[in-house]
């Protein structure tokens, strides 16, 4: 039997009835239709009665709808994985100036998506370095001319420290994003892209340590 | 019975090793970014505002050491896939109205807001009260159509007290929500449009003469 599936509190902005509301995993259900007849009557119950979550429901299932598939690579288990960092392998995504077309996904949108794309290699800081603040420069390999980047510095919690969008391959985090930085903690930075076909690329998350003064 | 947990899941949220968790993390991302870029897109807007959602998504899953993820390991009787985009949307929607207001993206017509907000308010039964300064301005609306729509309001939540939790449901995204039948057969999970529809027909059957006691006549506003 599932635990905590229907009603839970959560903390929703101004939702415009009660305070509780069905969760993630039980909308996820409801859309899967695995819910019991009797979890699914009480869920159904609460979106009648309740705009906000019929609004989760509307968009949840929209997108449902029209989503890609998941880009399948091979299965990385932690000793690859160390491999393939070196290698500087990774998933990437680029951004483009021009506006995207949104809401619908056509086949031509969803075939690009799953077009398999030239991998973004990071440059440095090299996954798992210790690095001297004041020397610290995030760098990566064109992927083609014209494209916007988006580059962001997080801390091990997934706190947003910096981030910052260029044209170029090489970008300093500012002094006051430096200062936020600890001797002998980890950090994460990526690089992400999207193109203008609607092609998604990241670097994903590279580690790196402030080395100690 | 349940979806085949996906092992970075467990490598992700119960290792020890900083590194494998980062490299589950990182394969989790490259697998599944373009879904959660769908779900950023999906509330429309430019590339800028899409980006800014995607890393808003990403970094909500990230926060407070994976809770959501942890939260789907509890119970996994959907795939992966759909509940994250379950959850991408719902952060995008939490968003969308801390910024604009609790309307949905692309649903209420500018010229409606108003009155809609207005309607609302007289059918919700909480009881807010109602600011005369934001009474929509009359003087080139219609009148006879508002007073229609709060009328029509009225008699529709009085009806749909009475109804099963399900086919309140299905009023309500049909009226309160405007979706297209063939859609709502998509969000209740009906085995096809046609079971909607009939099933909406027979509901105006059962209820037609309490409807026009009330004064509507249609399902067509």
């Amino acid at each position: 039997m599932a635990p905590h599936l229907t009603i839970q509190k959560l903390d929703m902005p101004d939702s415009s009835t009660p305070s509780v509301h069905p969760t993630d995993e039980a909308v996820a259900a409801y859309l899967e239709a695995v819910l019991s007849p009797a979890e699914r009557t009480q869920v159904d119950a609460h979106f009648g009665d309740c705009e906000y979550c019929r609004s989760r429901l509307i968009l949840a299932s929209q997108a449902l709808e029209t989503a890609p598939a998941p880009r399948r690579s091979r299965r990385i288990f932690p000793v690859a994985a160390g491999l393939l960092a070196a290698a500087g392998l990774a998933g990437v995504l680029l951004l483009s100036r021009t506006s995207v077309q949104p809401q619908s996904s056509s086949p031509q949108i969803r075939a690009a998506e799953e077009t398999s794309l030239p991998p973004l290699r990071t440059l440095g800081p090299l996954r798992g370095t210790a690095v001297d603040p004041g020397n610290l420069r995030f760098m990566w390999a064109s992927i083609s001319p014209d494209v916007l980047y988006q580059v962001t510095l997080s801390a091990a919690d997934g706190r947003v420290l910096w981030t910052e969008r260029t044209s170029d391959t090489v970008i300093t985090p500012p002094a006051t994003a430096l200062r936020r930085l600890q001797a002998g903690q980890p950090y994460f930075w990526r690089v992400d892209a999207l193109l203008a076909n609607l092609q998604s690329v990241t670097s994903g998350d590279q580690r790196f340590e402030v080395a100690p003064p | 019975m349940g979806a085949a947990p996906d092992p970075r899941l467990a490598v992700l949220l119960e290792s020890s090793d900083p590194i494998a968790r980062e490299e589950a993390w990182a394969g989790l991302i490259r697998e599944y970014s373009p879904l959660l870029l769908h779900a950023a897109r999906s509330l429309g807007g430019d590339r800028d505002a899409v980006m800014d959602r995607y890393t808003f998504i990403l970094e909500s899953l990230r926060s407070d050491d994976f809770r959501r993820l942890r939260a789907y390991t509890v119970d996994r009787r959907t795939k992966l896939s759909t509940w994250l985009i379950v959850v991408s949307t719902r952060l995008c929607l939490d968003e969308y109205r801390r910024r604009y207001g609790r309307s949905r993206p692309g649903k209420a017509e500018p010229e409606d807001a108003g009155l809609r907000q207005q309607r609302k308010a007289l059918v919700d039964l909480a009881g807010a009260e109602i600011d005369p300064t934001d009474l929509p301005d009359t003087r080139f609306g219609d009148p006879d159509r508002q007073l229609r729509e709060h009328e029509l309001a009225g008699a529709l939540q009085q009806v749909l007290a009475t109804l099963e939790p399900r086919d309140r449901l299905l009023l309500r995204l049909r009226f309160e929500d405007g979706l297209s039948v063939p859609r709502i057969a998509e969000v209740m999970g009906f085995p096809s449009p046609f079971h909607a529809y009939r099933r909406l027909t027979q509901l105006f059957g059962e209820l037609r003469p309490g409807l026009r006691a009330r004064g509507v006549e249609d399902s067509v506003v």
